[in-house]
């Protein structure tokens, strides 16, 4: 038995089985299966699951890094014979990758029977769930940067039909189609950059950085060219930004996030999913995968957007008072850790993240989705307050992953939850970049102290939500009363979820850590540049160990949060007075104004911070993408405008000229005989006359 | 292998026009004959492209040659190669889909039928001419039964569009006829005894002297003693070709055209008539005058990209649905102009693509557009929405149809575009025609890519409008969709998911034609 | 012995210039249909006097009849001509009576542009 093959076989069957339970569904669902379509997408996706654990189980035995190529696909020069191929490349990232996502999605797929019960296009909703699934499985399991592409775009549809869902209502309409638009901005970003790789290296490229792949090519061309990845010239370092602008795009990094937090809209078991295995996922993903082609400025861009995003929407979470915008704005913060961790040379523990943040993620949507779900569909924090006594499981488990997200430890030693290993070891590496580009100043200090003190906003803005939910007195009492558990198909996963993020032991998450970390070493031994080893980091943790979540800093911020809101509003109103802003606080008695004042105040330092982003965010930021579609719409109505006056006009005018030339000459036929013997006589003397004349002068 | 099946899959569509003519036929055995010739010829051509994929898949094959106008060397030559198969195929397929879109066609069935069936023995002799002269006649022949069938058929401004496509094709027919007889005065340098005149076009007798010989090709080079003539035939070919196309700022017979054209007519009219001029500009202006293409490369490519984005944003401009689509036709087929002016072998496959991808996506949303307009009697995009609720299975068929006129990957839109954008950034490539000017390659490449972005705005703006929200109260009158139309959605659906995942089956009939093409080109 | 009247071609040319002259002149004058019809008949006429004249001037040792009589041949078909000619547009005139009660020519602008 061939291992590697058993392997790529059980993956690539993994990756089917989602794809076939759509069709089903899409055909048979509303006639045959009706109800039962749920469980059925559900089972499939657990045999998806069971597929890549096996798998898994087997890899882990030889660690065989594989490609294969399956099905000819498009004649493209460069892989094999002058044809892609469809097929698949199996690494560590990528087993650890399958596992996850398989995983999270059947848990949500088991979710969403509870939460969607009763939907009217209850059987649908499941196609589209596990067709996205299937999207996402693709992008991971890619062998070519084509592939990837592809897969990356069915993404892009499927998310644009669950964000828009519940398309009757105006608002998911406009999400959805924001989505897909905004994500193909950066497509075009990524089209461009793949045409230039293809053009340099002549043919479509290969993934990883194993022998033969984009890591190989792109050295060996250098080399013939004269450079080196740390001299590179400048189509290698353009190629690479432009392919990470389809990153910008998929996973929300600034300046192309606005789509994020309206994609809210959609059915809340979709935010689960989208916001932790799929889609923000696939952007991460991406650069990991195209990262041994990044040059030094490639590294600098990523790191700086990733360090922008993620300040700029940890600053808008601290605002916000939809349960999920809260956790929409803490994704695009975390997916900004994971950038900077990609662009500041911590593969491990960025893609790492990945994985830790999709477990603890997905269940604080689930946890929020179940609130809501019992809730009335109120999404307003501030009606909330108590459910804790209502809703025990729900609200533990969401508490345990507030803790996850905010990495919590044990102080001074290095236990902690989940989050707290991947988090640390970005914070340690972008502590070392920072180091390495302590020559650019102070600017270089920001790489180190921006995620650091986002780290204590990150904990302190998910305990304000946990406090604003589940602790203190009920707010809106009718809400509270109608408040219950939800049924085991919803607390289920959300118990499994936060099982995986509590799980503590080294062993288990060090299981994780060392599948990527395979391939972490193999791109370290083949010299690709700039990766920092996971000793480099630990490195980088002692240099920094004070300031560090291994302390009691985490502690003062939660309790912070925690005290500050579990009375709900009513500590901050009085701390919005100790500054003696007498204006916001008569504005505190205005329940409607309570937003804005809220904002100033929580953010504490930062609320000033708070206020501008806010703004550039809606009106410069957003605004501009707006205004950026509105002047097309001018461009396009204009360029209507003259291809029918000036374009046409010209055609319509040379057949007028035309028929005005004919009706002209018609005036002269006026029917009389007499006249047209006298015209043709005289015509004919003049001719006459013309001929005997010019030939007398030529003749004399 | 039959010689004669060539000529039977030509005239079996007029044969059936005939018998559609005959006095003491019905409307409705019109309608029958119709189909059965279709299916007739549709057969016909699978048989011959089961044959060709026999034979090796090489070089021209069925070639019949018979002299037809001795003074003038005109003969009739037809016969089948790489390049024109995938097309004949596409061609014979769509007419059985369109023959059943036209099953509610009510306004002199016969006529219509016949008219129909003529037109498609134009559209199939267009693909196999071998002969120029040849070519030319069916070029014109296919112009006619199409005036009539959009000027008798079709809107309220129907003279005034069928009148306007006919004319401006026949001003592009015009430039062509100047290049031919340029040729037909060349040629004899080409033949051994300097006397005899040819149209051959290609054929698969080795010692015939073609229009594409070596002799003429050092003529029309560059330093040639004719390169003037080649450089100027290169353009006039162009803009025959462009217009039919049809390639912005040549485009405005379209919209109109495809406004006023009754369903089924949109269908073949997108579908494959639009298909002439990317194939005459594959069989005739680039394999004739190579060189002055490579001259004139950057300003093809800027025309093609400029029509591109120009036929997006007038798509976005829209609010009539079916100039909407008819626009993004516009846009589609700026990429085959663009695959063909970079002149790399990726490019130009993906040019090749994107004429069958379009075949079907273009045939599938104007039927879409179709369906609803036979209910609602109008087409304005503001009057819609919801239709996704009213009849979900159409709402699944068009998302199909829509997203593969948008390009989605895993449907036929795709791979086009895709191959287009990656050859044109390899036409910087050492050899390529772009080497020494690597900024205008990339600004191309850029430019086209950034369409995407354009395209996805308006067919989802679009989609919004008509599918989403919630329905309408008029709905509730509209006639469910049918069995019929059901079966044309799903195979144009199909079809669209089959060429997304498996272009193997077209570039399997093309490769070896391509590769002498491209040999022929004298590029890589 | 007496005075041959020598005919030369300029005698006949004379002729037909005066018949073409008053074909010309009853055409121009008159807006009675016959009338024109006559004037029409008179210009053939002086082509036919004209094409045997030349005929027999060209080709002298091939009259009455031999190899190269074109000129003869043409005035036959002239007269076959005038005389079918004749018929359609007597028809003519007679449905034109008919509708309008008048041959006046001048009348008959029903498809004037």
């Amino acid at each position: 038995m061939n291992v590697p093959h058993v392997i790529t076989a059980l993956l690539v069957a993994a990756t089917l089985m989602p794809l076939v339970s759509s069709l089903l569904i899409v055909f048979f669902g509303t006639r045959v299966m009706k109800a039962a379509s749920g469980w059925f997408a559900t089972g499939v996706m657990a045999g998806g699951f069971g597929c890549s654990v096996y798998a898994l189980v087997l890899w882990l035995g030889h660690r065989p890094d594989t490609i294969c190529n399956v099905l000819p696909w498009i004649p493209l020069p460069g892989n094999d014979p002058g044809w892609l191929y469809l097929g698949a490349m199996i690494d560590g990232l990528t087993v650890a990758m399958m596992v996850m996502v398989t995983g999270i999605s059947t848990l949500v797929h088991l979710y969403s029977i509870g939460y969607m019960a009763g939907d009217k296009r209850f059987e649908r909703f499941f196609a589209y769930l596990s067709l996205f699934t299937f999207s996402m499985l693709g992008i991971v399991i890619s062998n070519s940067i084509m592939q990837l592409f592809v897969f990356w775009e069915l993404v892009g549809l499927t998310s644009y039909l669950l964000i828009g869902f519940w398309f009757e209502k105006r608002g998911p309409q406009l999400a959805c189609k924001k989505a897909f638009v905004m994500n193909r901005v950066g497509d075009m970003g990524f089209l461009i950059g793949f045409g230039i790789l293809f053009y340099k290296l002549g043919g479509v490229v290969l993934l990883p950085a194993v022998e033969g792949g984009i890591f190989d090519s792109v050295r060996d061309l250098l080399a013939a060219e004269g450079y080196s990845i740390t001299n590179p010239p400048m189509w290698l370092t353009a190629a690479g930004i432009s392919l990470f602008f389809g990153a910008i795009g998929k996973s929300a990094q600034f300046p192309l996030h606005t789509w994020l937090p309206d994609a809210m809209e959609g059915p809340t078991p979709v935010s689960s999913i989208v916001h932790s295995a799929t889609m923000v996922a696939a952007g991460v993903y991406l650069t990991g995968r195209i990262y041994p082609i990044l040059t030094p400025g490639a590294h600098l861009f990523i790191a700086t957007i990733g360090l922008v995003t993620l300040v700029l929407a940890a600053c808008m979470a601290l605002v916000m008072t939809d349960i999920k915008k809260v956790l929409a704005y803490s994704t695009l913060s975390q997916l900004g850790y994971m950038i900077l961790g990609l662009g500041t040379g911590s593969y491990v523990f960025a893609l790492y993240h990945l994985i830790t943040h999709a477990f603890f993620k997905c269940c604080l949507f689930q946890c929020a989705g179940s609130v809501i779900h019992s809730a009335h569909h109120q999404q307003d924090m501030r009606y909330y307050g108590g459910l804790k006594s209502k809703m025990p499981i729900t609200a533990l488990c969401y508490f345990v992953c507030t803790l996850a997200i905010s990495g919590a430890s044990i102080p001074y030693t290095a236990t902690g939850i989940s989050g707290f290993y991947s988090k640390d070891g970005i914070i340690a590496g972008a502590a070392n970049y920072s180091v390495a580009m302590s020559a650019g100043g102070w600017l270089g200090g920001l790489f180190m102290w921006g995620p650091l003190l986002v780290a204590y906003l990150t904990v302190f803005y998910m305990a304000r939500s946990f406090a604003l939910t589940f602790l203190g007195q009920p707010r809106d009492k009718h809400l509270h009363d109608h408040a219950h558990e939800v049924p085991w198909t919803m607390w289920l996963p959300q118990v499994c979820l936060a099982a995986m993020a509590v799980l503590t032991a080294p062993m288990i998450m060090g299981f994780w850590q060392g599948l990527i970390v395979e391939t972490n070493e193999t791109m370290i031994a083949r010299g690709v540049y700039w990766v920092q080893s996971v000793a480099d980091i630990h490195h980088g943790e002692h240099m920094i160990h004070g300031p560090l979540l291994h302390g009691f800093g985490w502690i003062v911020a939660l309790s912070a949060g925690l005290l500050m809101y579990r009375g709900g509003m009513g500590i901050s109103s009085k701390v919005v007075a100790i500054p003696g802003v007498n204006l916001l606080y008569t504005w505190a008695h205005n329940k409607f104004y309570f937003d804005a004042l809220y904002d100033v105040f929580t953010v504490g330092l930062g609320k000033t911070v708070a206020y501008i982003v806010s703004a550039i965010d809606r009106y410069l930021v957003d605004g501009a993408v707006n205004l950026a579609g509105w002047v097309a719409k001018l461009c396009a109505a204009l360029i209507g405008v003259i291809d029918s006056r000036v374009v046409d006009g010209a055609v319509n005018g040379a057949a007028s000229a035309a028929a005005s030339g004919g009706r002209l000459l018609s005036t002269t036929q006026a029917g009389r005989v007499r006249l047209y013997v006298l015209m043709l006589l005289t015509s004919a003397t003049v001719v006459t006359l013309i001929v005997v004349t010019v030939t007398l002068v030529s003749a004399g | 292998m039959d010689a004669q099946l060539l000529n039977w899959m030509i005239f079996a569509p007029t044969i059936g026009a005939a018998l559609c003519l005959l006095p003491g036929v019905s409307d409705q055995a019109s309608k029958k004959i119709a189909l059965l010739a279709s299916l007739v010829t549709l057969g016909l051509s699978v048989w011959i492209a089961w044959d060709y994929y026999g034979g090796g898949l090489e070089g021209v094959q069925f070639e019949t040659a018979c002299e037809w106008i001795g003074a003038i060397n005109a003969y009739y030559r037809v016969g089948i190669d790489g390049l024109s198969l995938p097309l004949v195929l596409l061609t014979t397929s769509l007419s059985v889909l369109v023959v059943l879109a036209s099953w509610n066609i009510d306004k002199a069935t016969k006529a219509f039928m016949a008219l129909y069936l003529f037109l498609y023995t134009g559209m199939l002799g267009v693909f196999l001419s071998l002969d120029m002269f040849l070519f030319y006649v069916f070029f014109e022949i296919s112009l006619l039964p199409m005036y009539f069938l959009i000027g008798v058929w079709g809107g309220p401004r129907k003279e005034y569009a069928a009148i306007k496509f006919f004319l401006y094709t026949l001003a592009g027919s015009i430039c062509l006829l100047v290049v031919m007889l340029g040729l037909y005065f060349l040629t004899p340098f080409a033949s051994p005894d300097n006397t005899t005149n040819t149209w051959i076009m290609a054929t698969s007798d080795p010692g015939a002297v073609t229009l594409q010989s070596q002799t003429l090709r050092s003529l029309f080079s560059e330093g040639g003693v004719y390169w003037w003539f080649a450089k100027t035939a290169f353009w006039l070919t162009f803009i025959a070709f462009a217009i039919k196309l049809p390639l912005a700022p040549l485009h405005t017979w379209l919209p109109d055209a495809h406004v006023e054209a009754p369903t089924p007519i949109s269908m073949i009219l997108a579908g494959v008539l639009l298909k002439m001029g990317g194939y005459a500009l594959m069989r005739i202006t680039y394999p004739f005058f190579p060189d002055a293409a490579k001259y004139y490369w950057a300003a093809v490519g800027v025309i093609a990209v400029f029509g591109i984005i120009y036929g997006a944003l007038c798509a976005m401009a829209q609010t009539d649905w079916k100039k909407l689509v008819a626009y993004s036709s516009v846009s589609h087929m700026g990429y085959v102009a663009l695959g063909l002016a970079v002149m790399t072998r990726t490019a130009f496959d993906g040019a090749y693509y994107q004429m069958i991808a379009h075949g079907i996506s273009s045939a599938m949303m104007f039927f879409l557009v179709g369906v609803v307009y036979e209910r609602a009697h109008h087409r304005d995009l503001s009057r819609f929405g919801g239709m996704w609720l009213k009849w979900p299975g159409y709402g699944g068929w068009s998302l199909v149809g829509f997203f593969a006129g948008m390009g989605l990957p895993g449907l036929c839109g795709f791979i086009g575009e895709i191959m287009v954008l990656l050859g044109t950034f390899q036409a910087a490539s050492p050899g390529a025609v772009g080497e020494n000017n690597v900024a205008m390659v990339y600004t191309l490449g850029i430019l086209s890519a950034s369409a995407v972005v354009l395209t996805a705005g308006y067919i989802l703006w679009m989609f919004q409008r008509v599918y989403l929200g919630l329905e309408r109260p008029e709905y509730k009158e509209y006639a469910p969709v049918t069995g019929r139309e059901y079966f044309v959605m799903a195979t144009l659906g199909v079809a669209a998911v089959v060429f997304g995942l498996a272009p193997v089956l077209v570039f399997t009939l093309t490769d070896k034609t391509f590769t002498s093409i491209m040999a022929s080109l004298g590029v890589s | 012995m007496h005075q041959v009247f020598n005919v030369s071609l300029t005698h006949f040319l004379l002729v037909s210039i005066v018949l073409v002259s008053a074909g010309v002149a009853t055409i121009l004058t008159k807006r009675n249909a016959i009338g024109i019809l006559i004037g029409v008949e008179l210009i053939l006429n002086a082509a036919g006097v004209n094409f045997v004249a030349f005929n027999h001037y060209a080709w002298p040792a091939a009259y009455p009849v031999g190899e190269a009589n074109d000129g003869v041949l043409f005035t036959l078909f002239i007269i076959v001509l005038a005389a079918a000619e004749a018929a359609l547009a007597l028809a003519i005139f007679l449905n034109f009576y008919n509708n309008f009660n008048t041959v006046d020519v001048d009348k008959a602008s029903e498809l004037r542009g």
